[in-house]
């Protein structure tokens, strides 16, 4: 993008600098976001009180880490814990769908007039290549979550960093990427090069940076278009597939190592519907041993392919649950003491980070809140989470001013 | 060559002579903070102050012994030697160094800082950043045009003035062809018609282009796009009734100042006010937002930064003027579907001491507002008040307007003269932002007195031309779009292109949702469908039908704002969904069909580009295109089609030329 369009202050611009960084971004570090839509409870997953008024009827066992114990309901993760780091001590003070999912997805509350990026969008801003033939941000969401109430949004960084939304009622495949039958694979290729030589004239002179975003994008459907292929399992060996299990999280968890193997830098692969404000134990006894699975089998398959170092999974949803049980035998919503879980890439391997009390009602030890997750995530990915984008004139640090990346669970 | 400002090192024996303690006089200290200290502020410090966010070349120019230590070239001056001081030399733009860096400040201004120097530099001790003169004050009103001048001429004059002291050549006027494109997007929200690209590059009378201007603003396209616009400024686009009100306003050409009055007061009382409510509907719940958003829409000033923190650049603003502000909407709320207001109630706000503090009504002026004594009640007359709020709830009636109304009050204030200014500047900087591709200031939110436009003057002028006939917004438009500022092509040479604020070649701008929507269904259309001998009033009803099609399709877009780019779903969308092929290429009623009733290639070509880019190929074109013509004779629709289709999803096509 040439300097002159920019003038003067807005040189200093981010937005402006896509593609510009590209010798930068050889990174291959890759995120996926495993969102446990509605809210898991803490004490069915990480951090289990077995024996506490709080503690719900499963107990605990022990891990690979020494005096690391998680939920019974996850024999798998309990032997991969040296590939996990877990936390604790969040406390992030909303306990709302709408409003958890924003805290979480973009590590802090939006302003009046600006809305923050999500972290898919700021991963895929950093490390996306403006050439690459594939997504740059990918998210399955659920419909029983919703497509809005996902709080997936690229924010103020614009539509250029939305992420690709499939929802778990259709055919998983990104939209517009096959071609009409009506129209000859020749004419396809054809009136692509007619309309680049047509753009390419009235470029001439008029090379500002929204003019060229014009071929870039059009540069990209070809090997966007080739990219159907990673939607279609027929081709995943059958033990990869036992491995994951038989559901479609466990499906769409597969697609999503395929796109960051693919090169997609980020996926958040959604899986609903955690909110167990009645029977919280059959709902979690349901769906833990599916994560369990799942992570785990996703753990071992990035692991075998030699991508577990650059490849960060997180799982974490709006909040955790109340260590009171209701009325109901559920759980309500709970942001003040709950658990997420970073695994691979970037992360160091069985840290454990912050304490509850006995039972789960509050933070005693190392508490933080969504932003500093939010920096670490980036931090594991490679991305410093002390940089700034600018919005006009205004600089906009990627964090809240103060908020630092939790440096105990970095590699 | 533009480099930051560079100064010297040694001469120390020198400044030491001169740093002798003498006490200023008064004179001197008038001097500095009339003359010298604004200049500093508003051209310097954005990269020399300890306060900017990256300081250039090491040097720093907010203490006096900054200046003299100097940055990475050395002392900036040498006392009582103008002529050998580096910061004249620079701000002459004489030598290497020329700065500041886009613009050369006028002579006078470099003579004050002459005269400063050869009087001993005084700069006062300990302060760093004193109130700065706000830069309207800067422009002395009766230095400006005179208000008879039009509006055309008064742009030219001061687009024209900057360009000739900065050495740029402007580009030519852009052809007739472009310019009806360009126009027609931008007044009617559409493409022109073949016939009427041909009609007014044919027309050869000297007033064409006056007259094409003013039958566009007589249209009722320009009245939809009018309500498109400002649907937009005032809403971001949703409808909440608002748009009925607009397109009222619209019709009437309802002065801004009016339609300011009629939005801030709007209690959802009677059928016009119902619609104006409308900015309320998603705001009012959320103080802060509606605060923000009156100041950003009005006033083109977010003072959403104060909330938490005095401003960064604007000394002069505090967290009062936030909390200020947001006191004038603290006492209205939602009842039933009404916009009500109370008759006490006061904002309370921690200071960032940690202070509490009760904000007093204050306008962005700085203005407080006396206001009547008012008493919170106490909770049995609370009480009583919410059961009347309830029955007039149920009664679905208004709650009747307080005897002292705090929203009344800003309209008051935003629109006293002397300070109406935030409200004029912020409008026509819009509407220079709409018609250039670049405002007079940048960002659109932030004309604080500390950003400097591009042509203060020119902002000035045209914000006084506007109070002065009545906040009459479609006059400013037509005076906008007759300048030749707005007529020049967009293509550069093979120099740089220089910055946007020049205004010296026009921006290619991403055309909005409904100008892309509706390009695209007037370019599919047959020709003969908008054929001059058509009742007018069928052809009138048939271009807003398709002007109405193109809105639907524009649903597909974004909105562009400041540095857009094409998302890759809309490369996507245009190359394989079934919609592109069903709703703008095939033959019935449409362009492919109406080509293919032409005799040979150059006509279609020919009819092809007008319809599309509204221009006639180029050689260049018609020889690759024939190329895949003549390859792909074995399917003349497709391959129609496929010129076609390139013809729309082609980057000239997505910009405004």
């Amino acid at each position: 993008m040439g300097a002159g369009w920019l003038g003067t202050s807005a040189a200093i611009n981010t937005f402006a600098e896509t593609g510009l960084n590209k010798a930068l971004k050889h990174s291959n570090k890759r995120v996926i976001l495993l969102w446990l839509a509605g809210g898991a409870s803490q004490l069915e997953t990480w951090d289990p009180k077995p024996g506490a008024s709080t503690g719900g009827p499963f107990t605990d066992m022990g891990t690979d880490i020494p005096g690391v114990r998680i939920s019974e309901l996850m024999p798998q993760m309990a032997k991969r814990m040296k590939h996990s780091c877990l936390i604790r001590s969040l406390n992030t003070r909303d306990g709302g769908h709408g409003g958890g999912a924003q805290m979480m997805m973009r590590g802090r509350k939006d302003e009046a007039n600006l809305k923050y990026p999500d972290l898919g969008a700021v991963v895929s801003r950093e490390l996306g290549r403006m050439d690459s033939p594939v997504p740059d941000y990918v998210n399955f969401y659920t419909s029983t979550e919703g497509r809005n109430s996902s709080k997936v949004s690229p924010g103020f960084l614009g539509a250029r960093y939305a992420p690709i939304s499939l929802h778990d009622g259709e055919k998983l495949t990104l939209p517009n990427i096959t071609k009409l039958d009506q129209i000859t694979q020749g004419d396809h290729e054809a009136r692509a090069n007619l309309r680049d030589l047509l753009s390419r004239q009235f470029e001439q002179g008029r090379e500002t940076g929204s003019v060229r975003s014009h071929a870039a994008a059009y540069a990209r459907v070809h090997g966007l278009m080739s990219c159907e292929k990673l939607f279609d399992l027929s081709d995943e060996p059958q033990k990869i597939k036992d491995m994951y299990g038989p559901t479609q999280f466990a499906e769409q968890v597969i697609m999503a190592r395929r796109m960051v193997e693919a090169g997609v830098p980020f996926v958040r692969v959604s899986r609903a519907w955690w909110d167990s404000h009645g029977q919280n134990f059959e709902t979690h006894q349901e769906l833990v041993p599916e994560l369990d699975r799942v992570l785990a089998a996703l753990i071992d398959d990035l692991k075998q392919r030699g991508m577990l170092d650059d490849v960060l999974v997180v799982t974490m949803g709006e909040f955790g649950r109340t260590p009171k049980i209701n009325a109901s035998l559920g759980r309500d919503h709970f942001a003040t003491a709950w658990s997420a879980s970073l695994h691979g890439g970037g992360t160091k391997g069985g840290a454990v980070y912050g304490k509850t009390d006995d039972k789960c009602e509050k933070v005693v030890e190392n508490e933080i809140g969504a932003g500093e997750l939010f920096a670490t995530i980036l931090e594991a990915a490679g991305i410093d989470s002390s940089k700034e984008y600018h919005v006009g004139a205004r600089p906009i640090p990627l964090v809240n001013p103060g908020i630092k990346p939790i440096r105990e669970v970095l590699a | 060559m533009k480099h930051p400002i560079a100064i010297f090192a040694s001469c120390l024996l020198l400044c030491g002579v001169v740093l002798a303690e003498e006490k200023p006089t008064p004179a001197q200290i008038n001097f500095f903070e009339e003359k010298i200290r604004p200049v500093l502020a508003s051209k310097c410090y954005k990269c020399h102050s300890e306060r900017a966010q990256k300081v250039k070349s090491e040097l720093l120019l907010d203490s006096r012994a900054a200046i003299l230590k100097g940055g990475t070239e050395g002392p900036s001056i040498v006392v009582g030697n103008p002529e050998d001081s580096l910061l004249i030399s620079t701000l002459r733009h004489q030598d290497d160094w020329e700065m500041p860096p886009d613009e050369k400040l006028p002579d006078a201004v470099v003579a004050d800082f002459a005269k400063w120097i050869a009087d001993g530099a005084y700069f006062p001790e300990g302060v760093v950043t004193k109130v700065e003169k706000d830069w309207w004050e800067q422009v002395d009103s009766k230095q400006i045009l005179p208000a008879k001048e039009p509006i055309e001429r008064a742009v030219d004059h001061y687009v024209g003035a900057k360009l000739k002291a900065d050495q740029i050549a402007p580009v030519a006027a852009a052809d007739d062809y472009t310019f009806i494109r360009r126009v027609t997007l931008d007044l009617a929200g559409r493409t022109p018609t073949a016939y009427e690209v041909r009609a007014y590059v044919e027309a050869t009378e000297p007033d064409k282009k006056v007259k094409l201007v003013d039958r566009l603003l007589d249209s009722d396209s320009f009245e939809r796009q009018q309500v498109t616009e400002f649907l937009w400024l005032l809403n971001a686009g949703s409808d909440d009734g608002l748009r009925e009100y607009l397109t009222n306003a619209s019709a009437e050409n309802r002065s801004w100042d009016r339609i300011f009055r009629d939005v801030i007061l709007a209690r959802g009382d009677d059928d016009a006010s119902k619609g104006a409510a409308g900015f309320y509907r998603q705001r009012i719940g959320d103080l802060d937002v509606l605060t923000n958003d009156v100041s950003v829409r009005f006033f083109g000033i977010n003072v959403s930064c104060a909330q938490c923190h005095d401003h960064p650049e604007v000394s002069s603003w505090k967290q009062d003027h936030y909390y200020g502000m947001k006191s004038f909407f603290s006492r209205t709320f939602d009842n039933g579907g009404f916009v009500a207001e109370r008759e006490y109630g006061f904002v309370k706000f921690k200071t960032t001491a940690g202070e509490e503090k009760q904000a007093q009504l204050m306008f962005l002026s700085g203005e407080a507002i006396q206001e009547p004594e008012s008493q919170e009640p106490d909770n049995k007359a609370k009480e009583a008040e919410k059961k009347r709020l309830e029955q007039f709830k149920k009664d679905k009636k208004p709650v009747p307007a307080p005897k002292f109304s705090r929203r009344e009050q800003l309209i008051h204030a935003g629109l006293k003269p002397g300070a109406d200014g935030f409200f004029s500047r912020a409008i026509v900087n819009r509407l220079w932002y709409r018609f250039m591709g670049h405002g007079l200031v940048m960002p659109l939110d932030q004309l604080h007195g500390a950003n400097r436009p591009s042509h203060p003057e020119l902002l000035e002028w045209l914000a006084r031309d506007l109070v002065g006939n009545q906040y009459n917004l479609r006059r400013t438009i037509r005076g906008l779009v007759l300048s030749e500022a707005y007529a020049r092509g967009s293509q550069w040479g093979d120099s740089q292109r220089p910055s946007p604020s020049y205004f010296a070649v026009a921006q290619p701008r991403p055309l909005t949702p409904n100008q892309y929507g509706s390009a695209l269904i007037f370019a599919s259309i047959d020709p003969e469908n908008f054929k001059p001998d058509i009742k007018p009033e069928d052809l009138r009803k048939r271009i807003e039908q398709y002007e109405k099609s193109g809105e639907g399709w524009g649903r597909n877009f974004q909105r562009p704002e400041d540095y857009f780019q094409v998302s890759v779903d809309e490369a996507l969308y245009f190359s394989n969904n079934d919609r592109v092929q069903k709703d703008l290429l095939g033959t019935g009623g449409k362009l492919v069909g109406h080509l293919l009733k032409l005799e040979d290639r150059s006509a279609r070509l020919e009819a092809a580009y007008l319809n599309t880019l509204s221009r006639k190929p180029t050689e260049a074109e018609v020889k690759f295109l024939g190329e895949y013509l003549d390859a792909r004779s074995d399917n003349e629709q497709r391959a129609w089609e496929q010129v076609v289709w390139s013809l729309m999803t082609c980057a000239e096509m997505r910009f405004n030329r």
